[in-house]
């Protein structure tokens, strides 16, 4: 397996021609982030440069490569393996209810194109009109019990406006995109490092993603008195109070971050379930512990194979209370992996992830996929 | 780098990111303003950071203060509501409840217990149990320790002592906290009020050995009474002694006053029977009017019969009853004593005073008679006279004989009176009066009556056909029991129609001879069979008139066909002005009451001729015929001449 990154601002800054020429082939997989308001022009680039490539990819909140933030407004991570070929689908939602069937049908043509080896799995999906667990729920019930799934959803900025998912060099809106990289070696991290504080509050209305209460009260309410005078800031700035879902203490408590709000209805849209009747609690945190948590996502994923690409997911609220220092933890990462070269990835509304034997959707974290192959694959298709 | 300090990593990566180095000053304006910004952005975004945290802080503090707020309230309000509602629940218990520390100290009670203890628990608050009540000193002592090891301690009776000096019997437990692991030792004792339920237990046992009218013994009780003394008479081989006593009269008390007043006489003669019996004696009421006394360590038979005097005695005081007492009842008692035998038992002993009871009234009444051999003999020859009577039914050896009855007036036979006899082997004719009581008392007056009616009935058939046949009668004795039992009425209706070939009885040739007693037994009842036995054409007559105590007022209920005056008053008729003024008196009731009086064993011309000189309307004795059996006495009744004089 072999890989490098392309980057594009105002013209490619890499070799593009010298790289389709080393890398493009069917064996070989583009992994797209990039600006919501990019031109189609270096996409339709790129696709043509790499035609017998698999490209996928979506819109971010933010692109990661060599380890860094950076102000390119794309980047691709391409990634040529050894050992079997790289296979896509891409699908488009109807509504958000539809979610899980929308994961149902992702996966059940995933296997179809593969004749069934997946190996691992990338999905990236729609940012906005999407039920993430839903979406996960619905992959996992058709895909081979174990099979790791890992991506994230599509950001846009800080506006919670547009999203969109790429296939090959078509872009589109409730979309849904899937990449099966047979024969790989794949593992996960993940780190949040947010701490509930407050009273535990009962979800006393909720439909779903979109919630109505809390308490009795309606929960927009209780986030612009926390948030005070960035209450002007939402949705956006709703994302330093993510909601924590009390669970047993057998399984991890799930994080949930604000997609949409809604001020007439006076409701919230998380990127996953907020069921009704359960035991919620606002998050907080400090830089520290993001990068902290950063960096033990990284070291969870780590591999001695230095051939290694990672993908690093992270959630845009991060990125919102990072600020300035939003590199730090990308630099944490970095550290841990050992090697930034190959770290690419993008700021999301939402990550997914299979760490710690739940695969599930991740909210307010960062997540790490580390893929290699085989040894007796390394030395490319032919070796 | 010099003199350059080492820089924050963010004001580092800033540097980095517009292209300058800490080292030299920029020379591009354009990547110092772009770096002026980024600064700028991390200062803001610092001043955001500290602001969400210091307001996230202020919120949740003002949000957690009210919730603690509330929860207080709350709580508060919940902790009101609870020990209101368990104050109510302590003091609406009908148990008594104590609460106490480990030290068996108070530290409350609910409302059953103060009013049971009769204090306050105001007043006693970390004041000792013991300040308020006593128990017996082991049961203190183990319900202290009870209290100070938190065990269960458990009295299912226990009777306590309280202040005022009364004493009160309870079901008590202890039941120590279930926070006593927590280091709080003491619980609650319980004081259930034992009094009611024993006195309900008392009032059970006794309402099932008392009688309830008179509040001695009832006769289940005196009898195991009677049985225990038997059994202390098997011990210490002392006799006891029963004494069966009978009221006499007590019926016509109850008759002519009421139950009500008899009910009083049973009451005012049970408590001067209790004030001569002796307070070592039993005495309770068997049934009715008779009553039960056992004596027992009978060394001196002298004391049984003088207690049976005693008793007689004051049974022959009037007793004033009814409302102001202005009823004024005369009784007297008939007693029978017996005395125990080494291998008696409660039924023997009471047999044998009932049969002494029964003599006793047999000779008169208002008297006591001993069981005694004799008695013994007498009551074993009745048993055997009983038992041949009985043969003699089974083997037809009874007859019916009819004993013409004239007319005062010409001699002529006006009818005949059907007579049981039973000729004893070798001892002659049982006199009738015998037959009959010994019929009663065995209990074969039934089938006896039935077959003097079915003779009777037959002999007044056989008379039919025959001159004046429609002027004469045939009278048949009918035995009190008879009449008492229902129906007696239809069961001649029967016997008159018997045999589709046989012509009903003319109306007025079958008459019924019945005692005062047997008539006036109950009167309501007569005075319905007798207007029935009217409406077939059959006659009553009052027989052995005079010798009984019937109330003269009853006879107007009925309408007699005649009046048999006893035959011990003609005897006397010659001799006796009073005897000729009963008669004379009855002669006239007779005739005012509509019926023909006859009077019973005329044996003389004598008499003959001063009953017919009285007014006698008929005669009937030896003067003119002894009881003849049928045959001879339709022989009689052809033959005018053989019995006229």
């Amino acid at each position: 397996m072999k890989a490098t990154t392309l980057r594009w601002d105002d013209g490619w800054r890499d070799d593009l021609p010298a790289a389709a020429a080393e890398f493009d082939s069917d064996h070989t997989a583009v992994l797209v982030f990039a600006d919501r308001r990019l031109d189609q022009a270096p996409i339709d680039e790129l696709a043509a440069a790499f035609g017998n490539s698999t490209v996928v990819g979506c819109s971010t909140a933010g692109q990661i490569a060599a380890g860094d933030l950076v102000e390119e407004p794309l980047v691709a991570l391409v990634l040529q393996l050894a050992g079997a070929q790289p296979c896509a689908v891409g699908i488009t939602m109807t509504s958000r209810e539809d979610s899980r069937e929308a994961g149902e049908r992702l996966a059940g043509d995933l296997l179809t194109a593969t004749s069934g080896e997946v190996g691992a799995v990338l999905v990236f999906s729609d940012g906005l009109h999407v039920n993430g667990s839903d979406l996960v729920a619905g992959l996992l019930s058709r895909l081979p019990a174990g099979t790791g799934v890992s991506g994230g959803l599509a950001g846009d900025g800080s506006e919670f406006g547009v999203t969109w998912v790429l296939h090959g060099s078509r872009r589109w809106e409730q979309g849904l995109v899937a990449l099966a990289l047979p024969g790989t070696v794949v593992t996960h991290g993940t780190g949040g490092g947010w701490e509930g504080f407050g009273p535990h509050r009962i979800v006393t209305r909720s439909e779903g993603n979109v919630l109505l209460e809390l308490d009795h009260r309606p929960a927009l309410e209780l986030y612009r008195d926390y948030l005070g005078e960035l209450a002007a800031g939402l949705p956006g700035s709703a994302l330093m109070f993510p909601l924590a879902i009390e669970s047993d203490s057998e399984t991890p408590s799930l994080v949930r971050t604000v997609l949409a709000v809604d001020e007439d209805s006076r409701t919230m849209t998380f990127a996953g379930d907020i069921p009704q009747g359960s035991v919620v609690r606002l998050m907080r945190t400090t830089k520290d512990r993001l990068v902290d948590a950063a960096s033990r996502a990284a070291r969870q994923s780590v591999q001695q194979d230095t051939s290694s690409v990672s993908i690093a997911v992270s959630c845009v609220g991060r990125r919102l209370v990072l600020g300035e220092r939003t590199g730090e933890e990308l630099e944490a990462v970095t550290e841990s992996l050992g090697d930034g070269d190959h770290v690419v990835g993008f700021y999301s509304y939402g990550e997914i992830s299979s760490a710690a034997g739940f695969c599930g959707l991740y909210n307010q974290t960062m997540t790490i996929t580390t893929i290699s192959e085989p040894p007796n694959y390394r030395d490319g298709p032919d070796g | 780098m010099g003199d350059v300090p080492e820089l924050h990593s963010v004001l580092g990566r800033q540097l980095r990111r517009v292209g300058l180095t800490p080292a030299a000053p920029p020379e591009d304006v354009a990547k110092w303003r772009l770096f002026l910004q980024r600064v700028n952005a991390a200062y803001t975004d610092a001043d955001q950071q500290q602001y969400l945290h210091d307001r996230a802080f202020d919120v949740s503090s003002a949000e957690m203060h009210r919730l603690t707020e509330e929860l207080r309230k709350a709580n508060d309000s919940q902790l009101a509501l609870e020990r209101d509602r368990l104050q109510a629940v302590f003091d609406s218990v009908s148990t008594g409840l104590v609460v106490l520390d480990g030290e068996a100290r108070l530290v409350d009670l609910n409302q059953a217990a103060e009013q049971l203890l009769g204090v306050q628990a105001a007043d006693h608050r970390a004041a000792s149990l013991w300040s308020v009540l006593v128990m017996d000193e082991a049961s203190a002592l183990d319900l202290e320790n009870a209290c100070r090891a938190n065990q269960l301690w458990t009295r299912p009776e226990i009777l306590l002592g309280l202040r005022d000096g009364s004493t009160v019997p309870v079901s008590s437990q202890f039941t120590p906290l279930s926070s006593a692991a927590h280091g709080e030792a003491g619980g609650v004792l319980t004081l259930t009020d034992l009094t009611e339920r024993k006195e309900a237990e008392f009032q059970t046992e006794w309402l099932a050995s008392h009688d309830q009218l008179t509040g001695l013994m009832n006769r289940t009780a005196i009898f195991d009474r009677l049985t225990e003394a038997l059994g202390r008479t098997r011990r210490f081989g002392v006799p006891c002694a029963v004494l069966f006593i009978d009221l006499d009269h007590f019926k016509l008390v109850n008759d002519t006053l009421g139950h009500a007043v008899g009910d009083e006489l049973l009451i005012a003669a049970a408590k001067r029977l209790e004030k001569v019996v002796r307070r070592v004696d039993a005495l309770g009421r068997f049934g009715g009017d008779e009553f039960i006394v056992v004596v027992e360590r009978v060394n001196d038979i002298g004391v049984v019969d003088e207690l049976a005097e005693r008793i007689a005695a004051t049974m022959r005081t009037s007793f004033a009853l009814g409302p102001q007492g202005a009823e004024l009842a005369y009784v007297s008692a008939s007693i029978g004593t017996a005395i125990s035998q080494p291998d008696s038992t409660a039924e023997d002993l009471l047999r044998d005073a009932d049969l002494a009871l029964y003599e006793a009234k047999r000779h008169g009444r208002d008297r006591a008679m001993a069981y005694d051999q004799a008695l013994r003999r007498k009551v074993d020859e009745r048993v055997r006279l009983e038992r041949q009577l009985r043969q003699a039914c089974d083997a037809g050896d009874l007859e019916v004989a009819f004993q013409p009855i004239c007319s005062s007036a010409d001699s002529t036979v006006v009818g005949f009176e059907a007579i049981v006899r039973w000729q004893r082997p070798g001892r002659g004719w049982m006199p009738q009066q015998e037959l009959i009581t010994l019929a009663e008392e065995s209990g074969t007056i039934q089938r006896i009556g039935q077959f003097a009616l079915e003779r009777g009935v037959a002999f007044a058939r056989s008379l039919q056909g025959r001159d004046g046949a429609d002027q004469r009668f045939v009278s048949i004795n009918v035995s009190a029991l008879q009449i008492d039992r229902e129906g007696l009425p239809e069961q001649i209706a029967g016997f008159m129609v018997r045999g589709l070939d046989s012509m009903p009885l003319p109306p007025g040739t079958l008459r019924l001879e019945l005692t005062e007693s047997a008539l006036l037994s109950d009167p309501e009842e007569s005075e319905v069979t007798v207007a029935r036995l009217g409406e077939l054409g059959v006659g009553v007559m009052l027989d052995d008139f005079g010798t009984g105590h019937g109330s003269l007022t009853n006879l107007r209920r009925f309408r007699l066909a005649g009046i048999k005056i006893d035959r011990s008053f003609s005897a006397q008729v010659r001799s006796s002005a009073e005897d000729r003024a009963i008669i004379k008196a009855v002669i006239d009731l007779g005739h005012a009451l509509g019926a023909d009086v006859i009077a019973e064993g005329v044996d003389d011309d004598d008499q003959r001729s001063t009953l017919t000189a009285m007014g006698c309307d008929a005669l009937q004795g030896e003067v003119f015929s002894s009881p003849l059996p049928a045959e001879q006495a339709l022989g009689t009744y052809s033959d005018l001449s053989r019995v006229r004089r």
